[in-house]
Order: C-alpha cells, then structure tokens, then sequence
C-alpha cells in the first residue's frame, strides 16, 4: 500500500504538531490547505501550552483576558520566561525581583525588609517582608484578527517605588542589536505615554528543545535571561535608569565532599592543594540553609542573603547591599562542617553563648570560614575570620573577628499577595 | 493462568502469521483488551489493516522495548535504539504511525509523531512540499495573506524601530 503524509488522519497529523513550536507549526501550515486547518485547532495549542508552560501557566483558566490557546501561546512564547525570581544589579543597593503569574497577567514585585524592631538582636524576627507591585503585564489580543496568527497588544501598567500603578502603554518585542549570548535574542520594551515613561525588556534566547534535540536542559536557557527594567519618573530622559536583572536559582544543597581546610581563610586565592583535606561527615538531620535569608546589617537596616551549599561550603551572597560591602558580592562563607571538639573545645560554645547572652536561643554548633568587610565603596575589602553560629530554633547568624558583632540571619519568606 | 508462555497469534491484512510473547503483544493496548477475558494458551488476533512488513517493524519495536524494561536497560541505549530504528523511509514511517495508533501504543505512536516532527521543523514551506511531495493547493490571495500574517513578527519590530 502506497502512504503519503494526507493519509495520516487529523488526530495524527495534530498530535505531530504538538512535538513542533510556533515557528514549525505555522511554515507546516503554509504548506497546504489541510495543514492549515490541523495547524489552526486548538487542542493542538492546548497541548502545545501544557507541554511547554506547565499545568499552571499553560492553563487558559489563569489567562480570564484571553479566548484562545494560540493567543495563549503567542503571549507566553515571549513571556513564560519572565516567572522567577531576579537579582536587580542596582549599585550598591541591590534589588530582589520576584514576578509571578496571577489573576492574568505577570506581577514583578520588588521585595524588601522593613525592620520594625530595636537593634537588640532578640527582636530581629520583628522584620516584615514586602513585597511592593512595581509592574503588571496582561496580554490582551488585538481586536478583529481571526487568523493563524494574532498580532497582540498587551496593556501594562507600571507603578514606581510602591506608588499606585497607573499609564498603560504598549508591549513590543524588538530584536537585539547587543546579544548577551551567541544566540538570537530579543528584547521587550515598554513605552508608557504620558509624563511617566518606563522601559521594560526582555532577552531571550530562541528556545531550542524541539524534535530530538531535547538535550539542552531548560534551567540552561534560563540562566541566560537577562531582564531590563528602565523608570523614569520624570519626563525628562536624564533622569531614567536602567536596572539590568538575572535571574536567580537556588541551587539543591550538594552532599558534603572533603575540601582542604585552608582554602576558606586563603580566600580569594584559587589555588588550592589536595594536603589538609578532611573528611566532612555532616548529620543528616541538618537542615538545608539554601535559600533567602535578611539580616541586621547595623546602620545599614537589613539586608537581603542568598544562601547556597555547594557541598563544601555554605555561602551567602548579598542580593540586596551598602555602601560598604555591596550587592552581589559575598559577605560569608564558611566550611560546611561543624568544627570538631578539638579544635574549639566545647567551652567555646559556652564562652560564645556568654558573648551572645542577650540572645533567647541556643548555639548548638560553630562553623568557621571568612566574612566580608570593607570600607564606604568597598575600599580596602577584605576577608575576616567569620564564624557560622547555628542556633536551636534553625536560624544561623554570623559572628564577624576581630569587630566582634554578631548579625542574626531570619529566613525571609516572600509574601504571596 | 499464568502470563508466562502465553504466545499470540498476530495475523497481518496479507495473512502471515506472527507468533509473539504475552508481554510484548499486549504493549499494544488494543490486543491487552481483545486478551482481557481470553484464556486459551495461544489466541489468533488478525490485524486486518496492517501488512507483513509493517507489523513486522511494530512487533520489532514491541519486543525490544519490552525486553529493555526488563533488563533496566540505560535511557541513552534506548534513545539510541528509537533513533535507529526510525531511519526508515517515509512511507514505511506513515505506515507505522498508522499501525501504532490502530494498535494504540502510545510510546510508538509519540516517537513516530516526533520524528515526523523533527523532518519538518526548521524547513522551510518549499522543503516540506518537496519533502512529502504534496502541493501548495493555496490560492495566490491566501499566499499573500499568509506570507504577511507570517511576517508579523518582523513587521512589528520595524513599527518600533519607526517609533524610537
């Protein structure tokens, strides 16, 4: 029996469509009449949302402002990638950028510790997590297109510093004259009409997991995204800043590997030996410290950790900073194992406890590795014994030598508005 | 009644005869429910739309993958395997993707569909015509609309750029 490709039946033809992306599925559509119509159905789109997006995301039910999966489709292509958390390289500052998808449209929300307690530390869990709207964008399909492709017109509406958001405008995508990367990317600008002018973009690179080169991993083509968010509140274009945004992953706590013992306090120096390794046997019971966390940073009011276990070492990175040490460096790192007895007898943790007696918690277990100081505009920065003090109730603070303060680390949990 | 020794009886539209294991036969969702309330030793299942060469491959793929779930055997081997088997001609590749979704057995039926779609994503409307010999039946008004609907994209950035 002689077979061609017309006398595949609909539902095959469909489900082959829902292996290719927007791109494929509209030159396959061009290519004869009852291509077309396969390609125009929208459980193919449907599958193709799901497949591509997630349950949550490629779902219509999240999406109240659009009627289809192809819209559906043409809106997330470009701005699946913007759900996430990012990291606002705003010097020295620093900003913590999460954007979620709800009540149909994507909300970037900028979040900030307020601290509402005295200096003393015992108070510290009195800090209150914000997390302000600083822009909303919702797709909405332009009117009068019933065909394969829809141009669409998303309205934005931008607010500034917490202010009501307010001004709508136009979401185009433009290609990029300055590719981060090797590959093609894009980027989305904003423009808002009226006094207030922002300008929001988005890179990204073409999405290559289609047919059987599904080896690159999604977490890959993440990591190259690169957000721009550009406010002016004045009209006047002296007055705009560009705030670059990188996404931020927190990373799975690795398992404990050796690692030589000297390499914490020689920092920065990369060179390592494979003398003084010691075996790091770590209990199993001990919690995972990845994540956000905010501490007191003293005058400075709290600042904004990003904690990761890359198996040897606990690090924390500012994600928000100062004048002293700014953002995006690393204020600490510290071996990931306890110290043992013989190093710091036990009556070390009582003398530390003495030191620490305004506290109403517990050191169980000191983990010694450097801390970050430096002077206004991180002049002569440079590393300090820092000791890890983990505490009962699970939080952990820093202990900074030879200053002799101590900052109170609280995991910070982004409030879901 | 045991699963163990049970052989089936596949009968091809140009009627040979295919005698196959309980375990791969019933890969195929369609047999396992023929087989549901059978008991006999051997049972004679005609697959009256699906000829020798063709069910032969689909009984290939079915013994393979069944004997490397048994042997837990490495997904890049398996990868491998898909790979190689699909290079195959075009009309044996529709002919199969007919026969896996007769026969419903979703693992075939996806790898085909997605080799179909791997021939046909990032070529261009004249490569696919030429690759599945099949003609533009378009009329020269619904080209037109569909070279400028295709080219939205484009268009929209020059509307930018002008703005700018």
């Amino acid at each position: 029996m002689s077979v061609s490709i017309l006398d595949l039946p609909d539902d095959l033809l469909a489900k082959v469509c829902t292996f290719l992306d927007g791109d494929s599925i509209s030159t396959w559509g061009s290519s004869c009449r009852r291509f077309r119509k396969v390609c125009l159905e929208e459980p193919v789109w449907a599958e193709l949302c799901q497949r591509l997006f997630g349950e949550r995301l490629g779902n219509l039910d999240l999406w109240p402002s659009l009627s289809s999966y192809l819209d559906l489709y043409l809106f997330l292509s470009q701005y699946a990638a913007l759900e996430g958390d990012w990291y606002g390289d705003i010097y020295p500052r620093g900003q913590l950028l999460t954007i979620r998808a709800e009540d149909g449209a994507f909300v970037g929300r900028r979040v900030a510790v307020t601290f509402c307690g005295s200096e003393d530390r015992s108070l510290s869990e009195q800090g209150a997590t914000r997390a302000d709207p600083i822009f909303r964008l919702a797709p909405s399909p332009s009117k009068g297109e019933s065909r394969g492709v829809v141009r669409w017109d998303p309205r934005v509406h931008a607010g500034i510093d917490g202010k009501a958001l307010a001004d709508s405008g136009t979401l185009n995508l433009i290609p990029d004259t300055c590719p981060p990367s090797p590959s093609r990317s894009e980027e989305a600008i904003l423009w808002i009409e009226g006094e207030k002018r922002t300008k929001f973009e988005l890179h990204r690179p073409e999405m290559e997991d289609i047919g059987d080169d599904l080896s690159q991993s999604e977490e890959e083509i993440r990591l190259r995204h690169r957000l721009y968010i550009q406010n002016a509140t004045l009209p006047e274009e002296r007055f705009q800043t560009l705030t670059v945004y990188r996404r931020l992953l927190i990373s799975p706590r690795k398992q404990p590997t050796a690692f030589p013992r000297d390499q914490l306090l020689s920092f920065p120096s990369s060179n390592t030996t494979d003398q003084n390794r010691i075996d790091a046997p770590i209990a199993s019971d001990d919690p995972d410290l990845s994540g956000y966390w905010w501490g007191m940073y003293g005058p400075h009011g709290p600042e904004i950790v990003l904690v990761s276990h890359d198996g040897a070492q606990i690090e924390g990175c500012k994600i928000t900073g100062d004048p002293n040490v700014p953002s995006g460096e690393v204020t600490f790192r510290v071996s990931a194992v306890p110290e043992k007895d013989d190093v710091f007898p036990s009556s070390t943790l009582e003398i530390l406890q003495n030191m620490l007696d305004d506290i109403n918690t517990q050191v169980i277990s000191v983990q010694r590795g450097v801390a970050r100081i430096a002077e206004t505009g991180f002049h002569s920065a440079e590393w300090t014994l820092g000791l890890m003090l983990r505490y009962a109730n699970g939080d952990f603070g820093v202990l900074f030598f030879p200053e002799g303060f101590v900052i109170d680390f609280t995991r910070l949990h982004i409030p879901k508005n | 009644m045991t699963e163990k020794g049970r052989i089936v009886k596949m009968v091809s539209q140009d009627q040979e005869e295919f005698e196959v294991e309980y375990g791969v036969a019933t890969m195929s969702t369609l047999i396992a429910n023929v087989l549901q309330d059978v008991s006999e030793e051997t049972t004679t299942v005609p697959i009256p739309n699906v000829n020798a060469q063709v069910l032969a491959k689909v009984i290939e793929y079915c013994r393979y993958h069944y004997e490397a779930k048994r042997i837990d055997q490495s997904e890049e081997d398996i990868e491998r395997w898909n790979k190689d088997f699909m290079k195959v001609d075009n009309k044996t590749l529709f002919n199969i993707l007919i026969a896996a979704s007769f026969l419903d057995i979703a693992d075939l039926l996806d790898l085909g569909c997605k080799t179909v779609a791997g021939m046909i994503k990032d070529k261009s409307v004249e490569q696919i015509r030429e690759l599945f010999c099949i003609e533009g039946d378009f009329t020269e008004e619904q080209e037109a609309k569909m070279r400028e609907e295709n080219n939205w994209g484009s268009e929209m950035s020059q509307e930018n750029n002008a703005a700018q």
